[in-house]
């Protein structure tokens, strides 16, 4: 159940008709999107359930599948830097009833790892060949799957790949992505605000020095737009609705 | 809270002031956020920004740029002004950028497309374009916002009555399926045999149905 308990902002607003992912009902998610979703929440001193409850918003109440490639699980949990050490007591329960678990044997081949971008290569590792192929699988079926990255090059390879005809599966950044939650109402501004707000140290932190010029200002720009966006429709919103930034923005999150 | 990296509850904040400070503009102004990028169209690739709202009025339109953190003093900076002039290069539909602080009055600075070209000074702009966002941009607006008086037919003291306009239209009605053909003889001889009572009764029930008494399904409304 969403919204209720006191870690989430997290609310059941939802208006349950799949508007944030263009009506498709089959949305993957990329590890670095996951990473970002448990990196705010730690940021939010928030515990595991937070994290469970911002996935399961994904669902629009359970008509939505998440799907995850097995390659991007294990970099979830296996790899070098696993989410383990970036929240502790995260367990991989605390995913996987809100994830759907592909294989994704093949991708090495169906998916190239270098994509000419005009003129410029992009590099798609292999957490992004791999969901990228499972998805692909699924539009073989008819289904057209959205796939949420929090990377943008990567964004810019896969667009380029469903705009030369090589894809069908369309690639979304977290950031809009999130703008969409929180428009249909799976989201509260807190849960915005506290991703964004990761976003933000991450562009002023020590990981901007792996982030070349273009993706920052991009980055900036989207998180701009993005808070813009929050604040606006909240004073649209009529007097007497609940979420208003006095009383729901900045507060603790526990 | 930094200069170049203003927290996320600030700018969520200054915006939420700045949509509730635009809304009270004249009725023919829109006020919308700028959004560069969507799941379909990609994202746009140019690196200056673009604003934070855009506010129409006819066919002008202005940008708003939230200096979230900062001071009125900072308005006229040299780098808020430098952001300013990239905003009107790439973006030739907008007439001027409105650098808005973050302080209590939202004080605001209108940078119109003209003071880059004319090189004027600043003694030598415009009062009217310095101040509270509210006002300073109603004020800016104004030779170009149109304001209409209210039609001659709105000031009367018109009063439908209901049950006067129902009757006539049943009576029209009537008429119109009286001197209607149809091939279909069972057709044409039902519709000869209505009468002024079938009127009455159609007009009866759209009153009813105005009333909120009765609610007619689709299938009902056509067959009727």
């Amino acid at each position: 159940m969403l919204g209720t308990s006191a870690t989430s902002g997290t609310t059941a607003r939802c208006s349950c008709d799949c508007k944030c992912s263009n009506y498709i009902f089959w949305l993957g998610l990329d590890s670095s999107y996951i990473f970002l979703l448990v990196r705010s929440a730690v940021r939010a001193q928030a515990n595991p359930a937070y994290v469970s409850e911002l996935l399961a918003a994904h669902r629009c109440r359970g008509q939505r599948e998440l799907i995850i490639s097995r390659t991007c699980w294990s970099e979830c949990f296996s790899s070098q830097a696993p989410l383990t050490q970036v929240m502790p007591s995260l367990t991989i329960s605390d995913l996987l009833p809100a994830l759907l678990e592909q294989d994704d044997a093949g991708y090495e081949f169906a998916v190239p790892s270098e994509v000419d971008v005009d003129g410029r290569e992009v590099h798609l590792d292999s957490g992004e060949r791999s969901i990228a192929h499972v998805l692909e699988r699924q539009a073989q079926h008819g289904d057209c799957p959205i796939l949420v990255l929090d990377d943008e090059d990567a964004f810019d390879a896969l667009f380029h790949r469903v705009v030369t005809g090589h894809s069908s599966i369309l690639p979304v950044n977290s950031l809009a992505f999130v703008r969409k939650l929180f428009d249909c109402g799976a989201f509260e501004e807190v849960d915005v605000v506290r991703i964004c707000d990761h976003v933000r140290d991450d562009l002023g932190g020590d990981r901007q020095a792996f982030m070349s010029s273009r993706k920052r200002v991009r980055k900036q720009r989207s998180l701009d737009e993005l808070l813009t966006h929050v604040g606006s429709t909240l004073a649209e919103r009529p007097t007497g609705t609940p979420s208003r930034p006095a009383l729901r923005i900045g507060g603790a999150v526990e | 809270m930094t200069d170049d990296h203003p927290s996320a509850v600030a700018r969520v904040q200054m915006a939420y002031r700045v949509r509730q400070a635009l809304a009270h503009q004249e009725s023919d102004v829109l006020v919308t956020v700028v959004h560069s990028g969507d799941v379909l169209s990609g994202q746009d690739e140019s690196e200056t920004s673009n604003g934070d709202f855009i506010v129409t009025a006819l066919d002008l339109r202005v940008r708003l740029l939230l200096l979230v953190g900062q001071a009125s003093d900072r308005l006229r900076a040299q780098d808020n002004l430098v952001r300013a002039q990239k905003l009107l290069w790439s973006n030739p539909d907008t007439f001027a950028c409105v650098l808005v602080a973050d302080d209590d009055d939202l004080t605001c600075d209108v940078v119109d497309s003209n003071e880059f070209s004319s090189r004027r000074s600043s003694s030598e702009r415009s009062h009217a374009m310095q101040g509270p966002l509210e006002s300073t941009l109603r004020s800016f607006l104004q030779p170009f916002a149109l304001t209409w008086d209210a039609p001659a037919l709105l000031s009367r003291n018109l009063v439908l009555n209901l049950p006067e306009v129902a009757a006539l239209c049943a009576q029209q009605a009537l008429a119109e399926r009286h001197s209607s053909r149809s091939p279909i003889p069972e057709r044409s001889r039902a519709r000869r045999e209505l009468d002024s009572r079938d009127a009455d009764r159609a007009a009866e029930l759209a009153l009813r149905i105005i009333a909120g008494e009765v609610e007619l399904s689709s299938s009902e409304r056509y067959s009727r």
